[in-house]
Parts: C-alpha cells; structure tokens; sequence
C-alpha cells in the first residue's frame, strides 16, 4: 500500500501539471477566454482566431488536458481524504466530476469557432454572420465555465472542511479552499460575480496554489493520516 | 439501550432525511426555474419573447441559477440515497448514484444551452449580423436542445434503481417505493417515446411526469419525517 506521504507529493505533482497546463492554455489562447466574456468585438476576434489558428489549437488542447488532470487530481483527493469522511469525500468527488465534465463540454464549444472560421461555409453565411456565430460559441464557452464553476465551489467547500477537520494538514489551508468554494459558488448570483470576479479569481489562485505547494513540498502528517486510516 | 450499531444507525438516518430534504429541494429549483423562466418569456413571436426576456433580464438569469441549484443539490440528493440504501446493495446504489450524477452534468451542460439562447434573445434587441428570423432559428436549434431529454432518461434509470433498491430493503413502506419503480419506469417510456416520436402531445408528457411528481414528493416527505425503518445489525 502506497504511504500518505507518497500519495500526498503524487497529489502534488498532478496539481502542479493541472496548474502549468491550465494557465499555459489560457497564455495560448489569443483570445481573452476566462469566466467573464470575451472581450473585443466579432471582427477582430474572428481575425484573431484565423490569424493564430495553431496557438489557438494548443490553447483548447492544453485546456483539456488541464481537464483531464483534474479528473485525475480528484480521484487522488478522494483517496488522500477518504479516511477523513469516506461519504463527504464522494460528494466533492462527485461534485468535481460534474465540473470537470461541463468544463470539458465548454472547451468543445471552443473548437466550433475554428470551425466555423475556417470551413466552407462563406456561401450560406456572411462574413459578418459567421463572425456573429464565432462570437457565440465562445460566450458559451464563458457560460459553460460560470456553471462548472459553481460545481468546483461544492467541491472546494467541501474539500477545505475536508482539510480542516483532517489534523494532517494545516486548518488555515482548508479555510483559505473553502472560502474560494463560497467565491465559485457567487457565481449563481451575476450581479455579485461582475463586481468580484477579479478578487474571487486571485483568492481561487492562491488558494489552490497554497494547497499545491505545501502538498508538494510538506506532504501530509503522515502518522495522524495512518491513525484516521486505521479506524473502523 | 445504545449499542455500537447506535452512532452509525444515527448517522444513516440523517442521511436519508437529508435525501428526502434535497428531494423536495430539487424539485422546488427546477419547478422554480422553469416556471420563472418561462413566465418571463411568455408567448407569441419571437420579437415579443425577446423584448419580455430584455425587459425581464435579471429575473431570467435568476430561473436560470435555479435551474443551475436544481442541478447542483441532485449530486447532494444522489449522495444522500447512495448512503441511505448501500447497506442493502452497494453495488446497485453506486449504480444508480452514476446515473444521478451523469443526470447532473448533462443538466448543467442543458443550463450552459439556456445561456446562450437567453444571449440570443438579448442580442436581438439591437442590430445584428442576423435577422429575427435567423435568430429564432438559432434558438430552435439550440445547441444542446436535446440534453433535457438525455438527462431525463439518465434521471428515469437512476430513479428507478434506487426506488428498486428501497422496494427490496424495505427501508420504506412497499407501496411507496413499488410506486416508485412504477412511476420511473413509466417516465422513462415518456421520454424514450419523445426522443423517438417529437410529436408527442404535451398532454402525454403532462400525464406521464404526475406519478413521478408524487413519488417525488411522497418519498421526500416520508424520508424527511420519518427517515428509514433499519436495524443496527444490517449497517
């Protein structure tokens, strides 16, 4: 059987990948994705797609192997947390899943504008059409990361109780990840999530990093892990 | 009196109630939502339901987080009956469990489409690459327009297994999780059928959705009152 400390730096090196994948697919993409609308108009960024097709390309690849990663990241979570609460750890499993699962939805919805750039399809529709609609797949794909987000915000709330109720890891992280979990879950109030969205991004980033670099460079308390393991 | 079996007969019982908490939950936001939303909307053409959904914007994206809670509680409500009925058969509850969650994500995936027909309608209200009736073409095809039908067959199956695991515990009473079987089984035939033959009468799927919306209710009630009837050796 694998040690707690060894789960807790492989936990830390998948997060790490997540992190240099994640943020390498968005430096990629020459337009400005995220959780907040593209910004710019159809034009221009139709012309910025077609113009940087293969950096585009490496950004919606880059963004599913993050994906990817992260599907991986909870598997590892659940069994690091597991003896912690066996149920709550499926339920942030769970929720994480669904996340990942609209977020590598919403990372299709990015290929369709290349698509639809680049295809044959200039004699049924405008150049200003078929912009329009390149303009829409990518707001999708801004939509489709507001809802996975607020799937991650269970998750990470979860997660930081996890964390803090564990004694294997310090309890500031667990309320650092949980209240970036209350901040992902603001996004099912719009009004809130415009006049926030830059500080709830900064605390989701540090918080997520903190928790990457101390699994990576600490692990865990490898014998209060082993004595919740052990119990009935 | 308080034997070992004691805590974890406790701990079980809260999560059945906690099921028959977020049974009421999820109906509430998706009944909520769909009703919010398409109140706003209204009827006639599309230029009058653009303008309602303009004049209406925040009260739209408003149906649309409930719908988006709906989504969300269903993993907490799948948990909850996963819990509650391993202790009879853990491997049917896992499957079942799969089902509900797979219904979840199909959902929110529908709720991402309900974004972008909402950005249609707002889109509309000024100029634009498209003329209405372009855009009233793009909101009928809506790009994820059939995952209501995918997530409710997701839904009917995982119904059906955790009201079938609950029919053979006898953690409820027979009739009410025999109804249940009934009723997912029933709503599962619905949908099929809609998926096979679009032109199914609005009557029909009005008709096949009212056994599952007392099962529904019925369960959630049950659950959250009187939780299940187990003994402390069987879990």
């Amino acid at each position: 059987m694998m040690s707690p400390q060894a789960r807790a730096r492989i936990t830390g090196v998948v997060y790490l990948l997540f992190f240099v994948t994640a943020v390498a697919g968005a430096a990629f993409m020459p337009v400005a994705g995220g959780p907040i609308r593209v910004a710019g108009d159809a034009a221009s960024i139709a012309n910025r797609i077609t113009s940087h097709q293969a950096t585009y390309e490496l950004g919606v690849g880059l963004g599913l192997i993050s994906t990817a990663l992260y599907v991986l990241l909870t598997g590892l979570f659940y069994a690091l947390f597991r003896p912690v609460s066996r149920t709550l750890s499926v339920l942030a499993a769970f929720s994480s899943l669904v996340g990942c699962a609209v977020g590598a939805v919403g990372t299709l919805t990015l290929l369709a504008p290349l698509e639809i750039l680049t295809g044959s399809y200039s004699r049924a529709f405008g150049a200003e059409q078929l912009q329009a609609l390149a303009l829409l797949f990518l707001n999708l794909n801004a939509q489709a990361n507001h809802v996975a987000l607020t799937f991650f915000g269970v998750f990470q709330l979860l997660l930081g109780y996890l964390i803090y109720r564990s004694g294997f890891l310090p309890p500031i992280l667990g309320v650092l990840i949980a209240v970036a979990g209350v901040g992902w879950l603001l996004f099912l109030i719009p009004p809130l999530v415009s006049a926030l969205v830059v500080y709830l991004e900064v605390l989701g980033f540090v918080a997520e990093a903190l928790l990457m670099v101390w699994l990576l460079v600490r692990g865990v308390n490898a014998a209060r892990w082993a004595e919740l393991a052990s119990r009935p | 009196m308080g034997g070992a079996g004691e805590p974890a007969l406790s701990t079980h019982q809260r999560y059945a109630r906690a099921a028959g908490l977020f049974y009421l939950l999820v109906l509430a936001f998706d009944i909520a939502g769909l009703v919010l939303t398409s109140s706003i909307a209204g009827g006639g053409s599309f230029a009058q339901k653009a303008a309602n959904v303009a004049g209406s914007e925040s009260l739209y994206r408003l149906g649309l987080s409930l719908a988006l809670l709906g989504s969300l509680s269903t993993i907490l409500l799948a948990i909850g009956l996963y819990v509650t009925v391993k202790p009879a058969d853990g491997n049917l509850a896992m499957t079942a469990l799969l089902f509900r969650s797979a219904e979840a994500a199909i959902g929110a995936v529908g709720i991402v489409g309900s974004f972008a027909v909402l950005q249609i309608y707002l889109e509309s209200a000024h100029a634009t690459a498209f003329t209405a009736d372009q855009l009233h073409a793009l909101i009928t095809l809506d790009p994820v327009g059939a995952s209501t039908q995918v997530a409710a067959i997701f839904f009917c199956v995982g119904s059906t297994i955790f009201f079938y695991v609950f029919l053979r515990s006898g953690y409820i009473p027979g009739l009410l999780a025999g109804w249940g079987v009934f009723a997912s089984g029933l709503y599962l035939v619905v949908w099929f059928t809609q998926l096979l033959a679009p032109g199914l009468p609005g009557l029909v799927m009005v008709v096949g959705s009212i056994p599952i919306l007392i099962a529904e209710v019925a369960t959630g009630l049950w659950l959250l009152i009187a939780g299940v009837k187990v003994s402390p050796s069987s879990i």
